[in-house]
């Protein structure tokens, strides 16, 4: 047969399999023209015959040609009513294409929305029916819990242009420290090429989008601290183990409630990727955050796309990138705002205030020593006393306390401060410590004139010491700031304004 | 060129082999699958009806696969706990013969040959973990039991439907690597991923 004849046949056969009968009787008519001898071209001819007469002439050609065409005799056969077309004699053991199913628990009719599904949930009775045997049968019964979105299989969606169908739905839960972490996962098969997504929503991120990828190098994930990606190595950032707690529509593998699986979470950048795992199987996924906006618009939900639009509200879940509701914006604005302020203020109380006492005296052991007065002219303000002393010998200590006396006689305590100086050797060598000041604060209830009394108590040897008081007025109290610049900062840890990222070892 | 010299041993019909690799066919008109050994073909059992999948391949398709022509020319379709995977026998144009494997919309290209140093015991492999055949090594994503549910058209791998397969599923570096235990036979199969971009069918325009 020469090489166009062939290529003519073989449209032919190609367009009789898809179903195009006419444009297959067509092309293999002009087969059969040229060649008239060409058995198969009559036999498909037979096929995507209109009429029964056509087609017996076909057969009979076909069965002409063979030297034991069983085949085209029997359809002879079927055609003269000699053999019934319900017993075929070459038919094979065929499983029923699946297409309406009866449920075996309610009997009630379910159509099959993906033709590879291997478990679906009866939307009679509830039944989880486990396709993937020969007979159908019951493994399970759904809960009565509904998806928290208004998304369920049998929608539609565009993601990129490309048809979706929402087939199936699983909600998982996560036992953590105590707490029980819930999400939902919807099973998006293409309907014109087959590939699969999930579209995933948290409360605390919001809406995602996994996509299964390859795993082109091996890890171990127990123990691996990174996942090998496409991207590089992404560090893992969660690893916790869930369990299916709903489940609906029709998943492509045999699913149960309560099957449960490891995932690991890794990031790579802003690059997300995900690993769910069980003993024998690997399988990674790259995951994309997504607006909600964009999931409504890509579901056709145009009542909740306007009454999104009309409230502002266009961005990411919580925890999510992009473009975050205005008060998140807002509030790492104040406090980063705050936070500055904080810090301007601490330094500033580093430095501010007035010295308004400076006195030097030597102050004897056991025996209250009264310093010339200060005159106090910022009642209420808190005042700052710096106390130092003398150089001691090395293993020398001193406690002075000081009281202020005011005109009327009331002794006030106002606080004290420890010096010392230590000595001694150790592995790396001799060392030297000492410290010889102190501070304290007061805040004085009336302005007037106050004898300052310093009282000393030392280590043996030490009868007296040389004391120098400073007071300062109009400080501002430095700890107020860094507490002040704390809470600054973990506000901004929780709102997102500042990440911080470990390095790994 | 087909070789035209064979008749379907169940119903009779023409049954021409569409590549020098081909092992199994199963006919057109009666389903039933034969295998091709010593140049005879014998009849061994039932092909299963597959359901059609939504995929871009049908059966005789025609397209590019990195640019060199293929015919697909017959199909296996695997069955396992938790799900179904196809894989297509490419005949390509120059004669030779190859395998794409079809798994939720992911494309696998491969190339069997069967193993003839030791392979490794199926049970020792781990997912995760590294096992070594001959002087391949792989790095082993899965690990499970399938069985052929159907055939259609005609494939270069002498399985018939209903027998068991172990499989163990893997990487080499950027390379996908398959290890199947079918009967006596362990075949290896060492491929990549095939993008879009690398597959095209051709779309067949009926008027």
């Amino acid at each position: 047969m020469d090489e166009a004849l062939q290529e003519n046949f073989e449209n032919g056969m190609r367009a009789a399999r898809q179903g195009h009968n006419d444009a297959a009787f067509r092309i293999l008519q002009e087969v059969v023209d040229k060649d008239p001898d060409h058995e198969l071209a009559w036999m498909w001819l037979a096929q995507v015959c209109g009429n029964e007469e056509d087609k017996r002439t076909c057969l009979s050609k076909a069965a002409a040609l063979g030297t034991d065409n069983r085949w085209a005799v029997h359809q002879l056969a079927i055609l003269a009513g000699e053999a019934t077309a319900d017993v075929d004699p070459f038919a094979p053991e065929e499983k029923a294409q699946v297409q309406v199913l009866q449920c075996p628990q309610c009997g009630g009719g379910v159509k099959l929305q993906c033709e590879v599904s291997n478990t679906l949930v009866c939307r009679f009775c509830g039944s989880v029916v486990d396709l993937s045997a020969d007979q159908a049968k019951v493994v399970g019964k759904k809960r009565n819990v509904k998806p928290c979105q208004p998304i369920s299989p049998g929608m539609t969606a565009s993601l990129d242009g490309k048809p979706y169908l929402v087939v199936g739905w699983l909600r998982l839960k996560e036992y953590s420290d105590g707490e029980v972490y819930r999400w939902e996962e919807w099973l998006l098969v293409n309907q014109s090429d087959g590939a699969v997504l999930w579209l995933c929503y948290e409360p605390e991120k919001g809406f995602t989008l996994s996509e299964p990828i390859p795993a082109t190098e091996g890890f171990d994930p127990a123990t691996d601290r990174t996942l090998p990606t496409p991207d590089g190595a992404a560090k893992i950032t969660e690893r916790g183990q869930a369990s299916i707690s709903g489940i609906d529509g029709e998943l492509t593998w045999r699913a149960k409630l309560g099957d449960s699986f490891r995932y690991i979470e890794a990031a790579k950048g802003s690059n997300q990727y995900s690993v769910e795992y069980t003993e024998n199987e690997i399988e990674l996924f790259k995951v994309t955050p997504l607006r909600e906006l964009d999931v409504w618009r890509a579901l056709g939900n145009e009542d909740l796309v306007k009454a999104m639009e009309a409230a502002g509200a266009t961005g990411y879940g919580p925890g999510g990138k992009g473009a975050a509701p205005a008060a998140v914006w807002l509030s790492k604005a104040v406090l980063w705002c705050l936070l500055v302020a904080g810090i301007g203020g601490t330094i500033y109380s580093l430095t501010a205030g007035e010295r308004i006492y400076h006195e030097a005296a030597t102050v004897p052991t056991g025996v209250a020593h009264a310093f010339p007065q200060i005159d106090v002219k910022a009642a209420g303000r808190p005042h700052q006393i710096k106390i130092k002393s003398g150089r001691m010998p090395a293993g020398a200590w001193a406690v002075i306390q000081l009281e202020a006396v005011a005109a009327d006689g009331t002794r006030y305590y106002l606080g004290g401060a420890e010096t010392w100086h230590e000595s001694g050797r150790d592995s790396e060598g001799a060392w030297d410590e000492s410290d010889y000041s102190g501070n304290c604060y007061f805040v004085p209830t009336e302005n007037g004139p106050l004898t300052l009394l310093a009282e000393l108590e030392a280590s043996r040897g030490i009868a007296k010491l040389p004391v120098t008081i400073t007071v300062k007025s109009g400080i501002w109290m430095t700890r107020y700031f860094v507490i002040f610049c704390i809470f600054c900062l973990l506000g901004l840890l929780i709102t997102g304004g500042i990440k911080i990222e470990l390095e790994s070892d | 060129m087909w070789n035209d010299d064979y008749r379907c041993p169940t119903c009779g019909a023409p049954l021409p082999v569409k590549n020098r690799f081909v092992r199994v066919v199963a006919c057109d008109f009666c389903a039933n699958v034969s295998v091709l050994v010593d140049d005879t073909l014998t009849a061994s059992g039932c092909v299963a009806a597959l359901t059609p999948m939504p995929s871009m391949f049908y059966l005789d398709a025609r397209g590019t696969l990195k640019g060199r022509l293929f015919s697909a020319i017959g199909r296996l379709r695997y069955s396992y706990g938790d799900g179904q995977w196809d894989e297509w026998f490419l005949s390509f144009e120059n004669g030779e013969s190859g395998w794409l494997q079809e798994d939720a919309g992911v494309f696998t290209y491969f190339d069997r040959t069967a193993v003839t140093a030791d392979a490794p015991p199926y049970r020792r492999a781990r997912a995760g973990a590294t096992i070594q055949i001959g002087e391949q090594s792989m790095t082993v994503t899965e690990k499970g039991s399938a069985q052929i549910v159907g055939v259609q058209g005609q494939v270069g791998f002498p399985v018939v439907p209903g027998e068991p397969i172990m499989y163990v599923d893997g990487t080499a570096g950027d390379k996908k690597v398959s290890l199947e235990y079918a009967g006596y036979e362990v075949e290896l199969s060492v491929g990549y991923l095939v993008s879009r971009d690398e597959l095209t069918v051709k779309e067949e325009v009926w008027s």
